[in-house]
């Protein structure tokens, strides 16, 4: 029989840990408040500027600008989204595991580089085979503007100068606040998702051919780069969003989680306890009886 | 198709942050790259960089002014898109003065 004071201190313990994620959880949701405002604000943006993109690509050929040409892929370079901080659940697991098993498959038709912001992915591939080009962790919710300019900048430099023939970024999406998605998307080459733009305007599309101004090429040499760059901060703050809603649920369920054991060990100990009394009083009872014989 | 210029065109100003400005006014005024352009419902289809300077969008009670840093505007017969990086209104003013005070 397992003493009393050893279960005693035991529901006391899973109760302390219990406050802690209990803490967790209410800064996870208020962190998570801040990030999804930030993302759906965003979102008017990221919805739009790929439209225009697939607006632009109607009228300039592939061949006309680098970033929209397609290569073979015998380089490529992956970028892989994850969190500073464990405790978020399947958050970060889910998301290295679709990745590796992608780029391994990648990695048989051709050489795969990779990118690694968060301190998860940075352990994760610390004994696999592809090179890392760079790795952002620590403090990745601090990462400014400049940081993301100049990471976009790098990789439209190399894919220009044909040492990068592709780039495919993973990360999560914040798809809904109970689960995120992995999603794994091309950035390098732009591919505009021309479908759509051509189904908005039907017949009408040669009549609106536009103006441009400056002239076509120069245009889209500026917001080609700018395109990507947003593109690129939106992953991230999509992954942000989704990894403080991972946190969230995660620290709810082990509440509830430890709020079980408490009741079960509350249980055990109640029994122990009744137990004990009952064998003191018949213990108590058979020594009157025995007294009483005499 | 002279026949049905549209009479207002709608303004959407949008940023990374938030969506400025999205309401139907009578014209715009651009900064572009070699000086200001403005637009009237029904303008030609336009893609266009921009500079950095003040948006201007004329209502018919009173106007509205954005300064903007740079980005690019997609304008139709009816309608305006203007995509920037980085641009403030006149209420972020003043939300930021109030948070001086």
């Amino acid at each position: 029989m397992p003493a009393l004071i050893d279960l005693r201190r035991r529901i006391r313990s899973v109760r302390n840990t219990q406050q802690i994620t209990q803490a967790m959880k209410t800064v996870a949701t208020a962190k998570l408040k801040k990030a999804q405002r930030t993302v759906l604000e965003a979102r008017p943006y990221w919805h739009s500027s790929p439209d225009l993109i697939s607006e632009i690509a109607l009228w300039v050929t592939r061949e006309s600008h680098p970033l929209l040409s397609k290569r073979k892929e015998k380089k490529i370079i992956g970028i892989v989204i994850t969190s500073d901080k464990g405790l978020c659940g399947a958050f970060n697991s889910n998301l290295l595991e679709e990745a590796k098993s992608y780029f391994e498959e990648k990695s048989q038709t051709s050489d795969v580089r990779l990118v690694l912001i968060g301190k998860k992915a940075r352990s994760f591939f610390k004994n696999s085979p592809y090179t890392v080009e760079r790795s952002y962790s620590d403090a990745i919710q601090k990462l400014t503007e400049e940081d993301f300019n100049d990471l976009a900048q790098l990789l439209i430099h190399k894919y220009l100068f044909h040492k990068v023939d592709a780039v495919y970024v993973a990360y999560n999406e914040f798809k809904s606040i109970l689960a995120p998605r992995v999603t794994i998307a091309k950035i390098l080459p732009i591919e505009p998702p021309e479908k759509k733009a051509k189904d908005a305007y039907g017949d009408e599309l040669e009549y609106l051919f536009p103006d441009w101004e400056p002239a076509m090429i120069p245009l889209i040499q500026t917001l080609l780069p700018l395109y990507i760059k947003s593109q690129f901060r939106h992953f991230f703050f999509e992954s942000f969003a989704a990894e403080h809603a991972a946190r969230m649920m995660a620290m709810d369920n082990a509440t509830k989680n430890a709020e079980d054991l408490v009741e079960e060990l509350t249980m055990d100990l109640n029994k122990i306890r009744q137990a004990g009394i009952t064998k003191e009083l018949l213990e108590i009872m058979t020594a009157v009886e025995a007294l009483a014989k005499k | 198709m002279s026949e049905n210029i549209p009479s207002t065109l709608r303004v959407k100003v949008i940023t990374p942050q938030k969506l400025l400005f999205d309401e139907e006014v009578q014209e715009i005024s651009l900064p572009g790259m070699d000086g200001y352009l403005g637009i009237l419902p029904g303008h030609r289809p336009l893609i266009t960089a921009i500079g950095e300077g003040n948006i201007t969008c004329r209502r018919r009670r009173g106007e509205e002014q954005f300064f903007i840093h740079g980005g690019y505007a997609r304008v139709m017969p009816g309608q305006v898109l203007v995509f920037t990086e980085l641009g403030r209104g006149e209420s972020d003013k003043e939300s930021d003065n109030n948070v001086e005070g």
